[in-house]
């Protein structure tokens, strides 16, 4: 498959077309006919309930699991009926549990797919050190190491830089970081996002969690029972209008805290201009929304200064600009939505004309 | 916490973050890794030490015509070598036909015939030996070809059943994610469901080779030989030093045979899986 470069975007486009999967012994089909267009360098989350084929249609773009019928080009190629073990060594696969072998060396694992479609061995080593420092492991310190000598959140690390060695166009990652601690989890997902700003591939990531989707999302799409799209959109988009009670109910309450983590402080209008008066708190201007909210809530006044990258104040926030704030940007999200809803229905009914 | 790949649902508690310092105390040390010393020496020690004193004994007993006859012309030697060399074929007659087998029955396509192959295999082991060595002579007539037959036949459910059971305690998930990243059939095969199951395997072999050792006693009743005749001439002619003899001399050789094996155990399994967390 042709490799896109286009302003520093690795990935690939990936389309599903009608893909269904109907599995031997069952009448309804686990995946019912799902079409998608994901963009290159796009980072996609699909999030569901547990049974919502979420998992089946991420494993049909790696065919793992052949499609009863549908097509998926990635690139534009239909990538339907080609050798499906070539097809896996160009993209990506990251689990949960990492899928880490554990009779082979931390090096010996992310080897693995270079060696495969024949690199030299110079190349390889070269490549395995790269990754090992792309995701934040020493090389000389864990190169000889077995997985079960890492922690979880090591090994998941680990797995990441095996699913990139080969430098796929896209990546797929079924619940990568399901199976370790919350903090972990948050850090993991802090380099995840670090590395798709880096190398822009494609990534469709799977998850049942849904903070985790907005947190990592430039969309995400939520399926609802069989694989149907209940909704497909920006986080902003889901958290301020959702498209049904279902999708409402796995939003979950707190909807606007939850908006607060996708808004930094300097995005924010209405920093007011130092006054002089005396501010406990400082804040970085890349901190969210909700760490200004925690902040405005634990100092004695009630205010915290906005400083800049040298430490300079930029501003003051305190409650009354932070929830006119936050007024302001929900109202707006809920026009862009609304909007947004209004502009999809209408090309759904062109395309029925 | 279980770190056993797929076993890792419960998060850990919050605060309980990435434990270097533990981890770094499971890294096995360089060389000395897994034989020890004392396993390298404690079992030969042992064995050294019975055989000198039957040799001590036996020098010291008066031997009749009887028991001289039975062991004339180096008698002792040529069966314990007949002893080795039939239990040394017929275990890679084992290897080489029920690992393949076990892989075979472990295919997705012919997993269906498993049950089937295991009952067969049950009835070889679960048979008296004698019984089945008595049979063996009525179509393959008399002499050693019989006796490895018969033997081949006892031992093959250990090592068959334990490939089986060594490749199904694979965890699936590493399996989907060998095929996930592009390895084919036979690349799965080859470089993780294989080295994940050697210990397993290689645990089968090592009771296929104590039972053939054993079995070997009987190879004399078909005509093949084996330290089988020291101790039925034992017993037929009431010489207690020569059933002596014969009896120390297998013991001995099955639990040195036991001890090389547990050494290739060793050896032998990958790296990696002994270190658990």
């Amino acid at each position: 498959m042709p490799d896109v470069h286009t302003d520093g975007v690795s990935g690939a486009a990936i389309t599903l077309e009608h893909l269904t999967k109907t599995f031997p012994g069952s009448t309804l089909p686990a995946v019912d006919d799902i079409s998608l267009h994901i963009e290159p360098g796009e980072l996609l989350v699909m999030v569901g309930p547990s049974g919502s084929g979420k998992s089946t249609v991420l494993k049909m773009i790696n065919r793992l699991i052949e499609p009863t019928a549908g097509r998926i080009l990635i690139a534009d190629e239909d990538v339907t009926g080609i050798d499906p073990v070539g097809l896996r060594r160009k993209i990506g696969y990251a689990i949960q549990s990492s899928g880490l072998f554990p009779h082979m060396t931390v090096a010996q694992n992310i080897a693995l797919v270079p060696k495969m479609i024949g690199w030299d061995k110079e190349r390889v080593t070269a490549r395995v050190e790269e990754m090992l420092t792309l995701v934040g492991l020493e090389p000389g310190e864990y190169w000889k190491r077995f997985p079960r000598q890492l922690s979880g959140g090591q090994q998941q690390r680990v797995g990441v830089a095996r699913a990139l060695a080969a430098d796929p166009p896209v990546l797929l990652m079924d619940e990568p970081f399901g199976a370790v601690d919350p903090i972990t989890r948050a850090s993991l997902q802090d380099e995840l996002l670090r590395l798709q700003r880096e190398l822009r591939k494609t990534i469709v990531f799977v998850t049942h969690d849904f903070d985790e989707a907005i947190r990592l999302g430039d969309r995400i799409v939520v399926l609802r029972e069989r694989s149907r799209i209940a909704q497909f959109d920006t986080p902003q988009a889901i958290l301020a209008s959702p498209a049904d009670d279902f999708v409402s109910g796995f939003v979950g309450a707190g909807a606007a805290l939850k908006r607060l983590n996708l808004t930094r402080v300097r995005d924010l209008a209405g920093v007011q201009a130092a006054n002089g008066a005396p501010v406990g708190r400082s804040l970085a201007e890349d901190a969210t929304l909700r760490d200004a909210l925690e902040a405005v809530l634990t100092d004695p006044a009630g205010r915290a200064a906005v400083t800049g990258p040298d430490g300079e104040r930029l501003g003051v926030v305190d409650m009354a600009s932070l929830t006119a704030a936050v007024h302001d940007m929900l109202q707006a999200d809920r026009l862009a939505a609304e909007e947004h809803l209004r502009e999809s229905a209408e090309s759904r009914r062109e395309g029925a004309a | 916490m279980s770190g056993v790949p797929g076993g890792g649902e419960n998060p850990r508690p919050v605060g309980v973050l990435e434990d270097e310092a533990a981890v770094e105390e499971r890294l096995p040390g360089p060389g000395a890794r897994r034989i020890t010393w004392r396993k390298l020496v404690f079992m030969p020690a042992v064995l050294a030490f019975v055989l000198l004193v039957t040799w001590l004994w036996y020098e010291g007993t008066d031997l009749d015509s009887v028991s001289r006859n039975s062991l004339a012309g180096g008698n002792m030697w040529i069966r314990l070598r007949e002893h080795i060399w039939l239990t040394a074929v017929s275990t890679f007659f084992v290897l080489i036909i029920a690992i393949p087998l076990g892989i075979l029955l472990s295919r997705p396509r012919f997993r269906r015939v498993q049950p089937v192959a295991m009952a067969v295999a049950n009835v070889g082991q679960a048979s008296p030996s004698i019984g089945i060595l008595a049979l063996l002579v009525i179509w393959v007539g008399v002499g050693m070809k019989a006796a490895v037959v018969g033997m081949t036949i006892y031992a093959l459910l250990p090592v068959l059943a334990n490939t089986i059971a060594g490749l199904r305690t694979i965890d699936p998930t590493l399996i989907e994610a060998a095929r996930g990243i592009g390895m084919s059939q036979r690349g799965v095969l080859r470089k993780v469901e294989l080295p994940l199951a050697v210990p397993l395997i290689l645990a089968g072999v090592r009771t296929a080779l104590v039972l053939n050792v054993g079995t070997a006693t009987l190879a004399f009743f078909v005509g093949g030989g084996g330290l089988g005749d020291l101790i039925t001439s034992g017993i037929t002619n009431h010489r207690m030093p020569v059933l002596i003899l014969g009896s120390v001399l297998t013991v001995t050789l099955a639990l040195f045979v036991d001890w090389l094996a547990s050494l290739a155990e060793l050896l032998l399994r990958p790296q990696g899986l002994e270190v658990s967390r």
